[in-house]
């Protein structure tokens, strides 16, 4: 299954993603128009439910992946939700800034994916060809790195003390 | 791999793939043929269905990555439009905020 983004409005979030992630290409270089990053402006202004759009897309996901692994535990799959929560509470969740959760989300994502990577190969190791055991190897990596660039970017933006401060239709979103 | 007939009699021959060529191994006739043909048959399937449960594997994963790959996009487009419109920009991969100019 290929994720897109999903959620509250069905087929317009995709429409609104799409628009947004176009937008932002032109808009990311070196010296961008100062139309296309006014015209980025408006489209977060107009598409206001986006973050929380982001934060449904990374609850799909969280069950998708535990779902995977523990489909016939559902204890464990709990026990693994709960998880989840206490690092997201950890990483300061509730008293974030909305940009800030986002990556949060993401953090416990990508933690989510290494961890269970991690289970897989300790189980798989005891009895896998050497293809098996290169492809398991080659996983772990990519999500070892998955996950550090997750990191990254949550403590690059937290560096940058952003108080980013977006206008929303009537109301004034600080991020 | 199959029982091959020779004249009025059934022989069983196993046959193996050898440096782009087919090696044929007599194997015998009668109920011990029969018996290595039904376990030779065996050995195969559970080949297969080792293969197919990898590949079931691997398309799992393919699926979960895939998934993580959209919600990564996502982040990024998100986070790069918030800090762009907000007066930051990339330089060297890092984020930076723009200096006025005079």
């Amino acid at each position: 299954m290929v994720f897109t983004p999903t959620g509250g409005n069905g087929e317009n979030d995709v429409t609104e993603f799409s628009e947004i992630n176009a937008l932002f290409r032109r808009a990311h270089k070196e010296n961008p128009k100062p139309e296309d990053v006014e015209m980025l402006r408006e489209v977060l202004e107009k598409y206001p439910a986006l973050s929380s759009i982001t934060g449904e897309l990374a609850g799909q996901a969280e069950k998708e992946i535990i779902g995977h692994a523990y489909a016939d535990h559902p204890g464990r799959a709990l026990a693994l939700h709960k998880h989840c929560e206490l690092q997201r509470d950890e990483l300061g969740y509730k008293s974030a800034t909305a940009l800030e959760r986002l990556l949060i989300q993401h953090i416990v994502l990508c933690w989510l994916r290494l961890y269970l990577t991690e289970l897989r190969y300790e189980t798989a190791m005891r009895d896998a060809t050497l293809l098996q055991g290169v492809y398991w190897e080659k996983k772990l990596s990519a999500n070892q790195r998955r996950y550090l660039r997750s990191i990254e970017t949550l403590a690059r933006i937290r560096k940058l003390s952003i108080n980013v401060q977006i206008n929303m239709a009537h109301q004034q979103i600080v991020t | 791999m199959a029982m091959e007939s020779r004249g009025t009699r059934r022989y069983y021959y196993r046959k193996r793939r050898v440096g782009g060529k087919v090696k044929s191994q007599y194997l015998g006739n009668g109920y011990a043929a029969h018996l290595m043909q039904l376990l030779d048959e065996q050995e195969r399937q559970e080949a297969q269905e080792k293969r197919q449960a990898w590949q079931a594997v691997v398309d799992a994963e393919k699926e979960l990555d895939a998934m993580l790959d959209g919600f990564t996009e996502v982040v990024n487009a998100y986070t790069g439009a918030v800090l762009l419109v907000n007066g930051f920009h990339t330089h060297r991969r890092q984020w930076r905020k723009r200096r006025d100019r005079v």
